[in-house]
């Protein structure tokens, strides 16, 4: 085994929340619409010979894309502050997040999970166990 | 503080081949929890009049609504302390729990040997959560009886009884390194059972040894555990490979991994059956690590101390996955190596191969569309 450190990682190819927020809330789509078109333009951005597409980037062409710009020109990455340049794709019609975003429906949550925070057992918990295992690590604040 | 860990005892009726806990007839005084516990409401009373008095006004529901207070049991194996246990759980609720804003909930980690109806009903009517230490179809091999006998019969029959109260009950395994090649069949046995949560952790410590093929053998079937935990994701499918679920979730978020470890005492507050407290269950009972007692509180200079010593390890300053990394869990550097400051190659191998895992069935199940996936794990 090797300890090595890892340059340049495969950057994980679905979006941050605060991307999806930025999304869904600015064009009121559902948040999964919003997760697999951002997962979509990523995945479309990097097959279009741009192996630097980061976080960050699937929300910003997805942005422009919807208003109304050319979303395969220039994209500022903001989140980490540094500037990306994406190159044209060959064919836009072949746009897979178009047909994501109009195919997409309102997602259904599912209450057993998420309603009532901690009131029964079977909810999704933030408890931590003893012995190196977080469950869920969000601290609990509330 | 609003998480407390009491060690009610060092004694265990197994003898697992990795455990490094010294097996100890050491138990808990009752009087002991109760002063611990007492000592958690006395701060959250002053954390209770600090926020009143900065924030009379707030009509923030977050504000009014209830903090949750975890206090865990720990051990050796706790339920060897049932009694104590149960008087402390009653105790908690009746000083914690009947404070205005506050409720109190309980963890207890157990081999489930001495799990019965009757202590499961009182888990249930108090809000205990019960993860079952169980290492699947490695259970006989590795986790023997004080003695030798196997275990892994009694256990499953107690799995399947935990599981009729609790269907949400967590699975607790660890991956010796001898025993490898049975991880996802032991993973796919607690599926078939009715488990939809398996923490898994591989051993460490001087009671094993890891080599570079047990390693790559353990990979592959960490793969296999992936295409498994994306299979049951499907449809209306749930099943948390809970070692991925945090790698995501904390990229969701964008959050440190090491972010909500114990951190010397601020998350969490591990008491020693003799009252002294400890940052993790790591380091009970090690010399210098040792932060307060019941008796005399927190030493808040030990901890400064302690922090300091937990710095970002050399190796690891030139790594693009630092950040999603446990690379400054001061107990799992400190359990691996020996020092705080340094990285196992283990740890480091683990961390990348769960990170890529993790990301490659993120992506896999979002690119599927699965609603209930991208639902839990973009949950704001």
């Amino acid at each position: 085994m090797k300890h090595e450190p890892v340059r340049k990682p495969v950057i994980p190819s679905y979006p941050t929340l605060s991307q999806v927020s930025k999304i869904s809330c600015m064009k009121s789509i559902p948040k999964l619409a919003a997760v697999t078109a951002i997962t979509a333009t990523i995945a479309l951005a990097a097959s279009c010979g741009d192996d630097k597409s980061s976080k960050g980037s699937g929300a910003n062409i997805l942005m422009d894309m919807m208003a109304g710009k050319d979303p395969f020109a220039t994209t500022e990455e903001i989140l980490e502050g540094y500037v990306e340049v994406y190159t044209e794709p060959t064919d836009p019609t072949t746009d897979p997040t178009e047909e994501v975003l109009m195919g997409e429906e309102t997602v259904d949550t599912e209450e057993v999970y998420w309603a009532g925070g901690m009131d029964t057992y079977t909810e999704e918990t933030d408890y931590m166990i003893d012995g190196d295992v977080a469950v869920n690590t969000e601290p609990s604040e509330t | 503080m609003r998480r407390l860990t009491l060690v009610m005892t060092h004694q265990c009726n197994f003898d697992c081949k990795y455990c490094l806990q010294k097996h100890e007839d050491v138990f808990m005084p009752v009087e002991l929890g109760e002063k611990a516990i007492e000592r958690m409401r006395q701060e959250l009373l002053s954390e209770s009049s600090r926020k009143d008095s900065s924030d009379r006004s707030s009509d923030d529901p977050e504000e009014t609504s209830s903090t949750k207070v975890q206090i865990s049991f720990y051990g050796g194996e706790p339920l060897l302390a049932r009694d104590r246990i149960e008087h402390l759980v009653k105790y908690a609720n009746e000083r914690i729990g009947g404070m205005p804003g506050y409720s109190v909930r309980y963890e207890i980690t157990t081999n489930g040997l001495l799990l019965d109806e009757s202590f499961l009903s009182f888990a249930k009517k108090n809000r205990i959560l019960l993860a079952l230490s169980h290492d699947g179809l490695a259970q006989d091999q590795v986790r023997l009886a004080r003695g030798g006998k196997p275990t892994r019969e009694i256990v499953d029959q107690k799995l399947e009884m935990l599981l009729r109260a609790f269907p949400e009950t967590i699975i607790m395994m660890t991956i010796h390194p001898d025993y490898v090649d049975q991880v996802a069949d032991s993973i796919a046995f607690f599926h078939e059972k009715g488990i939809r949560s398996v923490s898994l952790v591989p051993a460490h410590g001087e009671r094993v040894s890891w080599t570079e093929e047990k390693f790559r053998r353990f990979s592959q079937q960490m793969e296999k555990v992936k295409v498994l935990y994306e299979r049951w994701n499907q449809g209306d499918g749930y099943f948390r490979v809970i070692p991925f679920e945090n790698k995501i979730r904390n990229y969701i978020r964008q959050k440190d991994a090491d972010s909500a470890m114990c951190h010397f005492g601020c998350h969490k507050l591990m008491v020693d059956a003799d009252g002294k407290y400890y940052p993790c269950s790591h380091f009970i009972g090690r010399d210098g690590f040792c932060i307060g007692s019941v008796e005399d509180d927190v030493d808040e200079a030990k901890i400064r101390t302690l922090e300091s010593r937990r710095v970002e390890p050399e190796i690891c300053r030139a790594c693009d996955l630092r950040f999603r990394c446990r690379h400054t869990c001061a107990c799992a550097n400190h359990g691996h190596t020996g020092s705080m400051a340094e990285v196992s190659a283990l740890q480091c191998e683990y961390e990348k191969l769960t990170i890529r895992l993790a990301d490659e069935a993120a992506a896999a199940m979002i690119r599927e569309e699965n609603p209930r996936f991208v639902e839990r794990m973009y949950k704001p």
